[in-house]
């Protein structure tokens, strides 16, 4: 039981790699197949999804906290379906949507702007349109990342391994991951299961609050949940009535809790 | 294996066969000499060499695609690809592939011998290079 | 002759995976020991020589621009030298700033790994353990800049990077020795002759820095070009001098010498 995301700037073989280690593992692979589940349960079309998980909030979306909904959204189903196992993930900022799973391996593959922008002209672009275009996303995922969760993307201590793909072939590539998936560090015990779904939990339960109250907490740990609220936030007849919501929707938790005026942990959702 | 090295020099350019054939016969090899890549394949087809030496950028067919039939025919055959392009990336595809050697054009007849020799080894049939460094 | 260089900022963990992917592999090893030899090859003080490797040029430290250049130069020739001989697993002696991309030498960063080590940091808490880790890449990133015009941390500068974290040291030992295996890395004759290049390089930019300043040196195929700066009405002499010093060196094929004028040298100048 392998869970894997693979990160890349555009061009960079990513793809080519991810499709192979989910191969040669057995394991599911998506990346905008989590755009279009969360689309369909949220409905909120892919086209804003794909905007708040790639580009950088916009001078008036920083005030406003939609993109920390739809992110939330998201990482409601990214959870989901990882607290299943066996998957690799290659779409966007999954080291940072998963970062607090420590069982799950972050890889990164590097690749230099030449390379890179040759592959994009196979694509029927100019070299000047190819560079620029690369350019332009890597910008884009750079202040996004920024922005969202104040990382750099290549910051290497994000990721367990980083593989330029220029030195390694791409199947180079695909079995350092394999070796480096089947070590203990990333085994999937019943530990990490347990903790997965507690995450899911955490993010399921986040869903519910997110609109109303952005700044509430949620630890949740062998599915007991704790909300970290406000004194405020806690007393008003909508929070409660969400928390009755999140009781009858999420029948795998065993507890839930309400903490006012407690700081929030730092391994909340 | 016969103790005649058999030896067959692919190159589109006429003087770069002319200028090495030479050169390796005084080694004790026997060199087939082909400017045609479709030729040299039917050769190989033919007769298992010992050593391929191939260019790679020619026009009716790459070193590597003659890299890849020659392993299929002969898996013991010794490739060496010779390039006046060479690019790192291109280097490492081709040893990736099963190349025993990989050089860059130009270079001096002596270091093609001093690769040859080391195929040779490799093959089980060293040659001694000392004659020739006293030449 | 197939080459792994390691860098990390963690110098425990990293001798202790150099060695053992070393041992694994069959392969040499050249370490900061090797500081030793080029002190007595080139009679250097060998602590001063060390020093040069961490400190950038001060006169308040007595080591001044001109000899810092002439130290690190000595130790790029030997560190070269070592590296065209035989298979090797070499780390501490920044090797990875100046060889460049060679297509049988593997660059591998290590980052991370802060808890496994068995003594100082090992029993400090997260915070200080950040701290301390942070001043010193800011430390080795002036140095790096200002010795090759690289950051050392930059994931760009090498072919693989491992985080320490989660990888134990010797599942690293495994990766490493693993990736050697693969047929990309095997040395060939073009690789051994870029790498050749690059030592002949070294070997004129080092004997021409004994004497000179603003040197740069490049060579490919046994040809060396030697590009400089200076005043102009002293173009023809430090051309002459070059030509000269350089012709010691064995192994040039051809020596080309590219000259720039030293604007602010001539704007100075022009003022007096």
């Amino acid at each position: 039981m392998s869970i894997i995301t693979i990160s890349r700037g555009s061009s960079s073989m990513g793809k080519a790699v991810a499709e192979k280690v989910a191969a040669k593992l057995e394991c599911d692979i998506f990346s905008r197949d989590l755009l279009f589940k969360t689309s369909g349960r949220f409905h909120v079309p892919q086209k804003t999804l794909e905007k708040a998980i790639h580009d950088a909030p916009g001078i008036f979306e920083r005030y406003s906290h939609t993109k920390k909904v739809y992110l939330t959204y998201i990482r409601a189903i990214l959870t989901e379906m990882v607290a299943g196992g066996n998957i690799v993930y290659y779409g966007l900022a999954g080291h940072l949507l998963l970062d607090k799973l420590p069982h799950v391996l972050k890889v990164r593959i590097t690749a230099n702007l030449d390379g890179r922008v040759k592959r994009k002209m196979t694509e029927g672009f100019s070299e000047k349109k190819a560079r620029d275009m690369i350019l332009a996303d890597d910008d884009q995922r750079k202040k996004w990342s920024r922005k969202i969760y104040d990382a750099d993307p290549n910051d290497c201590s994000l990721y367990d391994l980083t593989v330029c793909i220029d030195k390694l072939s791409v199947e180079n590539a695909v079995d350092c991951i394999c070796r480096c998936a089947s070590r203990k560090a990333f085994e999937s015990t019943s530990d990490c299961v347990r903790q997965s779904k507690d995450l899911s939990l955490a993010w399921n339960a986040k869903v519910l609050l997110v609109e109303s109250f952005p700044d509430v907490g949620i630890t949740c740990e062998y599915g007991n949940l704790l909300i970290y609220a406000t004194e405020k936030e806690a007393h008003t007849t909508k929070f409660k009535k969400i928390l009755d919501d999140i009781k009858k929707e999420n029948y795998d938790i065993y507890n839930l809790e309400v903490h006012t005026g407690l700081p929030v942990p730092a391994n909340a959702v | 294996m016969s103790n005649l090295l058999e030896i067959l020099l692919l190159d589109d350019e006429a003087i770069v066969g002319k200028r090495l054939k030479p050169a390796l016969e005084k080694m004790n090899c026997n060199v087939e000499v082909f400017q045609d890549p479709q030729l040299a394949v039917g050769r190989i087809n033919e007769k298992e060499f010992d050593i391929v030496v191939t260019d790679i950028y020619m026009d009716d067919m790459d070193g590597m695609q003659v890299l890849d039939i020659v392993h299929e025919k002969s898996p013991r055959t010794k490739v060496i690809m010779i390039t006046g392009y060479a690019m790192i990336s291109l280097a490492r595809d081709a040893m990736e592939k099963g190349a025993f050697d990989f050089i860059a054009k130009p270079f001096k007849p002596d270091d093609l011998r001093v690769v040859i020799a080391k195929a040779a080894k490799a093959l089980g049939s060293p040659i001694d290079l000392n004659p020739l460094t006293r030449e | 002759m197939s080459v792994l260089i390691l860098s990390s900022e963690n110098e425990e963990l990293e001798n202790q995976i150099a060695q053992k992917t070393a041992e694994r592999l069959g392969y040499t090893t050249l370490d900061q020991q090797f500081y030793n030899e080029i002190a007595k090859k080139y009679t250097l003080d060998s602590k001063k020589l060390m020093d040069a490797m961490i400190i950038t040029p001060s006169f308040l430290k007595r080591m001044p621009s001109k000899q810092w250049y002439y130290y690190l130069s000595c130790v790029e020739v030997e560190v070269l030298a070592r590296l065209l001989e035989d298979n090797c697993v070499c780390w501490g002696l920044a090797a990875h700033l100046y060889v460049a991309v060679i297509s049988h030498v593997l660059k591998v960063r290590l980052i991370g790994g802060h808890s496994l080590m068995s003594s100082g940091q090992g029993n400090m808490d997260e915070g200080k353990i950040k701290k301390i880790i942070a001043e010193q890449e800011r430390s080795r990133e002036n140095w790096s800049m200002t010795a090759y015009n690289r950051k050392e941390a930059d994931p760009g500068l090498y072919d693989m990077v491992i985080n320490l974290d989660q990888v134990q040291p010797d599942e690293a030992v495994d990766t490493l020795s693993t990736t050697m295996g693969y047929p990309r890395l095997k040395a060939m004759t073009y690789s051994k002759n870029n790498l050749a290049d690059r030592a002949l390089a070294a070997r004129v930019k080092n004997v021409l820095l004994k004497s000179l300043t603003d040197i740069q040196v490049d060579a490919q195929n046994g040809t060396v070009v030697v590009t400089t700066a200076s005043v102009k009405r002293e173009k023809s002499k430090k051309i002459d001098t070059i030509k000269k010093i350089a012709a010691q060196v064995e192994g040039i094929g051809y020596l080309e010498v590219h000259w720039n004028k030293d604007m602010l040298t001539e704007a100075a100048m022009s003022y007096r």
